[in-house]
């Protein structure tokens, strides 16, 4: 099939060019032989392009209609409004100078396509229109870039409030985790060598660093027997069917050894430091939705357990990478709970049904699935809404 | 050839290669040749192919973004049962299909296919010299981007599919072999490949550098060059700056996945695993990458605007406008390129006020860009303007130019790129400024200098319908990118199926789809003209358009050392149509000064 599909149009273009080449040799005697292409070719070129700049301009203002519903989701977010604004004046701008460069283009193709007895201006240099053309670029430009800047600056350093929420989003292929820091309002402290099982976002209790320093000599125990057996069969067997096996088997051991050190070494350091463990006790781990409380700021930090993702939150204007080994911030405070939401993108002409998250960065194969629902709620619904899960404390040790 | 001989002192050593000709075997001719001429065409030929091969991937993935979970026999005859069962794209093989169509076209075809044809072609013949400084290094040059294409064209047939993490390869992704199949032996190809490249493309640099600088002809001053020239030095200056970082870039990623270090990775718990790694930064990477990746779009777009800019000149009979302002316009361009990487790591979580920074020197960029394009609207004011097929890309690449341009206003700063980050807006505008802006401008270079090339013209008529094939699909194609961008659709999805968010604007990407359909099968017009014309097209005579600069006083015959005998002499600059006091609308450049008349433009 494909390659039927393909024959039929290598014979299409083959039939054209055929059609075309008579139609050329007949038609060459007509115009001037100097010219490649004939002044009539000339004329019918220079009024296509004048149609198809109508054409490209009637049918961007269509899709400006029928599309317009899709240009930036209903804002739902104090700082986007900010962002809207600049948005708004800058696509403006741009509208603008598209069509009146384009138009002064097309009509300048119009008008002086070449003819036969029209000589063109000798025109090579105008300084003072040169000077205009760089001097208004340059004054429009560096009013945006200001109003570009102020924006950029009250949207990322937005000072946190008494009653703001710090929260943490741990992505990983492909899922998300939320963490709430719970009644002392304070994140414990995190590390990925606790990461085990049942403590997914490695969260640095006191438990929970033992459970993990346990886990990890259980697994040193089993590698080094895997290794022993794996070795036996290639370097002693002459199996090189199993060399990838043994390989893996080595580097993980050896990363294992690695955690194992890490944590004997995190021990020691935090022995007589209960306070440090403390935070962590109570935080609340959400693996299923995003709650959120309105008009209370959320202080966002973010975190990556493997490769790259990116937070993106299309309705709340924010967005920021989850990076492996670094963490990463962006503060919000929505401005309208789910339900709300919906009535104002109705009265916006925009249709909304939920906030979601979206996953931003390629990922790996499920990329495109790494979705997490977002709900708005009261600040009352929201604390009854958390209420309902463990803290993290209970849940390690399966109280 | 001694009578003149005296006027090549000091840049010559090349007067008596026109004897040489009948020395030449068929491989010394045509295959490890030396000659300018043909490795032009032996790059134009390769790009010509790797260009195929990015575009027919491209068609793949928008069939499955148009009709997700569709069987197209397409796909299935093209990828087999494995990547395609039953003709449905595997996600693995759809990322792997959208890395490698941006690897091949930014780098084997618009970086490789448009300096190394190009200023190849021009940069001796427009400057009056028998050949490059060196034709073996110009020789090896080619033979290395051929390898590194061969290649990247193996690493599509590993048994884990090629690289999948994106033509940016960020780490981890790119550095975990297990986080993706396309980061096992694929990966490792695609470094290999790019690393060669890299080789290739800095020995043709440095060639173009020597050559502009010693080689020109007597009386060609900088002053008196085409722009075309100015932007394959500019160019050249800002590949053998940046590729090195690019390569450095690779390396790390190369130690980081087969050596055990970990310049790119830490904290990383995988599948159950906490990796040994532990210190290095992904954000490293993203600086090193973008180091090179901002002043590639600028290594893309630069020839291709110093193509247009001989074209329109040419065709509006009028000398171009603001000559001076256009080259100062170019160099302010090249130095802000290396200054504004950050621009694509807004929401990397690099410090806020880095992003400040680059907000600023990024939305400076459009002020000599925007001199560009009024230069060029001066040009074709009051002109006479022959609208040859090369013309008409020029006009289009103009159009796009601006258009692209246009958007990257939002995107440059970084208050707005918050929201479209990643989105298809992004796209949208580095597809109609930079794909198919660059493409346009080699396409005008392709029906321009094609009579150059094979001393044949391409049919004109086929050449209009190329155009219009192209420019409604280009736009038709990209232009509704911007929408479904707007709307949050993020880049590199295999289906929007998946968010409630997303479940209206599927008509968008039907519509794209079918305009990239249409504009594929017109590719194939120009295919057929091209190969058409090289035996059966019109012959052409020496000056097919007019042209003022050096070239077009060539034979048509191609003989080593471009001229039987003396180089050509320089008197004025390239640009002399329809200047008052002559009989014909163009005066070439070998032509003296008349008595009063004067140089001053």
């Amino acid at each position: 099939m494909a390659l039927l599909i393909f024959l039929t149009v290598v014979l299409v273009v083959v039939a054209v060019a055929k059609i075309m080449r008579s139609h050329e040799l007949s038609t060459k005697l007509d115009g001037d032989q100097a010219d490649f292409i004939s002044l009539s070719e000339i004329k019918t070129q220079g009024f296509l392009y004048a149609l198809f700049g109508a054409i490209l301009f009637i049918l961007i203002i269509v899709q400006m209609c029928v599309w317009g519903k899709y240009i930036l989701p209903s804002s739902a977010s104090v700082h986007g409004d900010e962002i809207d604004n600049l948005f708004d004046v800058t696509m403006y701008l741009i509208l603008f100078t598209f069509f009146v460069t384009h138009i002064v283009m097309f009509g300048f193709i119009y008008k002086y396509y070449q003819k036969k007895d029209q000589k063109a201006y000798w025109f090579p240099h105008n300084n003072k229109l040169e000077m205009a053309w760089t001097i208004i670029p340059a004054i429009v430009l560096l009013s945006l870039i200001t109003y570009g800047l102020s924006t950029w600056q009250s949207v990322m350093y937005q000072d946190s409030t008494k009653d703001s929420v710090k929260l943490e989003l741990v992505a990983e292929q492909f899922k998300w985790t939320v963490r709430y820091p719970g009644k002392d309002r304070v994140l414990g402290k995190v590390n990925f060598s606790a990461i085990t099982g049942t403590n997914g976002i490695g969260i640095m209790t006191s438990a929970a660093v033992d459970s993990s320093l346990v886990d990890t000599r259980k697994q040193i125990a089993a590698l080094e027997i895997t290794v022993k057996e794996l070795d036996s069969l290639v370097n002693i067997g002459g199996w090189s069917g199993k060399a990838d096996d043994l390989d893996d088997a080595e580097d993980n051991l050896s990363a294992f050894k690695a955690n194992e050190r890490r944590l004997i070494r995190f021990q020691e350091e935090h022995k007589k430091d209960a306070a440090y463990y403390k935070g962590g006790e109570d935080d609340v781990v959400v693996r299923d939705t995003l709650y959120l409380a309105r008009d209370r700021m959320a202080e966002f930090t973010f975190r990556s357990k493997d490769v790259l993702h990116s937070a993106y939150f299309p309705h709340f204007r924010a967005q920021m990478n989850c990076v492996p080994g670094q963490k990463t911030y962006f503060t919000f405070t929505p401005k309208y709970t789910t339900e709300e939401m919906k009535e104002v993108a109705a009265s916006e002409g925009k249709k909304f049904v939920m906030y979601e998250l979206v996953c931003n960065k390629i990922c790996g194969a499920s990329h495109y699935k790494m979705r997490f629902p977002i709900v708005v709620l009261t600040q009352k619904d929201f604390d009854a809404r958390i209420a309902t899960y463990k803290v993290f404390g209970d849940e390690l040790t399966g109280k | 050839m001694s009578d003149h001989g005296h006027h090549n002192e000091g840049h010559h050593g090349h007067d008596d290669h026109g004897h040489h000709e009948h020395h030449e075997t068929f491989i010394s001719k045509y295959i490890f040749s030396q000659d300018h001429k043909i490795i032009a065409k032996q790059f134009l030929i390769t790009a010509i192919i790797m260009a195929v091969i990015g575009m027919g991937m491209s068609l793949i993935f928008r069939l499955q973004l148009a009709w997700p979970g569709e069987k197209f026999a397409f796909s299935n005859f093209f990828l087999g049962d494995k990547w395609a069962p039953d003709g449905v794209l595997d996600p693995n093989m759809y990322l792997a299909l959208v890395t490698i169509h941006g690897t091949i076209i930014v780098f084997f075809v618009l970086t490789g296919g448009l300096s190394g044809t190009f200023s190849n072609l021009l940069i001796p013949y427009q400057l009056g010299a028998r050949d490059m400084a060196s034709g073996f290094l110009n020789m090896i040059s080619y033979w290395l981007f051929f390898l590194s294409s061969c290649i990247m064209i193996a690493s599509c047939f590993v048994e884990t599919g090629p690289a999948s993490a994106g033509w940016t390869v960020y780490p981890p992704l790119s550095a975990i072999q297990k986080a993706i199949p396309g980061s096992g032996l694929g990966m490792t190809l695609w470094l290999v490949s790019m690393a060669i490249f890299i080789a290739s493309s800095l020995l043709g640099s440095l060639n173009y550098i020597v050559t502009v600088f010693n080689l020109r002809t007597k009386g060609m001053t900088m002053t008196r060059m085409p722009l075309t020239i100015w932007c394959f030095l500019i160019t050249a200056v800002l590949g053998v700056l940046s590729f090195p970082v690019l390569l450095s870039c690779c390396l790390l990623l190369i130690f980081d996945r087969s050596f055990g270090t970990a310049f790119y990775l830490s904290d990383i718990f995988f599948s159950g695993v906490p990796l040994e790694a532990t210190g290095g930064s992904p954000l490293l990477f993203e600086h090193l990458f973008w180091f090179l990746g901002h002043p590639e779009v600028y290594i893309i777009l630069l020839p291709a605007l110093g193509l247009i800019s001989e074209v329109i000149s040419t065709n509006s009979r009028k000398p171009i406008f603001g000559y001076r302002a256009m080259i100062v316009s170019i160099l302010a361009i090249a130095f802000l390129s290396f200054i504004v990487w950050g621009h694509h790591m807004f929401m990397t979580g690099m410090n806020p006020f880095l992003g400040t920074v680059f907000t600023f020197t990024t939305l400076l960029i459009a002020i000599p860009s925007a001199i560009k394009v009024f230069n060029y609207l001066a040009t074709i004011w009051k002109g006479n303007l022959r609208l040859s097929p090369a013309m008409m890309f020029a006009l289009g690449m103009v159009s796009l130019f601006i258009s692209g341009g246009l958007t990257g206003l939002i995107l440059g700063d970084s208050a707005l790129d918050i929201n479209i980050h990643d989105t298809y807006f992004v796209v949208g505008h580095f597809h109609i400024v930079m794909g198919a802006g660059a493409i346009f401008g080699m396409f005008a270079g392709v029906y321009h200098w094609f009579p150059r090339m094979y001393g044949r013209m391409m049919m004109p008529k086929l050449g209009f319908l190329h155009f219009w094939m192209t420019i409604v699909g280009v736009y038709g194609v990209f232009f509704p990118m911007h929408f479904l961008g707007l709307a949050g659709v993020p880049r590199r999805y295999f289906s929007n199926e998946e968010y409630v968010l997303f479940q209206d604007v599927q008509p968008i990407n039907i519509i794209i789809t079918c305009f990239a359909i249409m504009a594929a099968i017109g590719q194939f017009v120009f295919i057929f003209n091209f190969f058409y014309s090289i035996f059966k097209g019109r012959k052409s005579n020496q000056n097919p358009w007019g042209s003022n600069t050096l070239e077009w006083t060539a034979p048509i015959e191609r003989i080593h050392g471009n001229w039987p005998n003396a180089i050509p002499e320089v008197h004025r600059w390239p640009y002399d149509y329809s200047k008052p006091g002559h009989d014909t609308d163009f005066v070439p450049q070998s032509v003296p000064l008349k008595e009063g008349e004067s140089d001053g433009h």
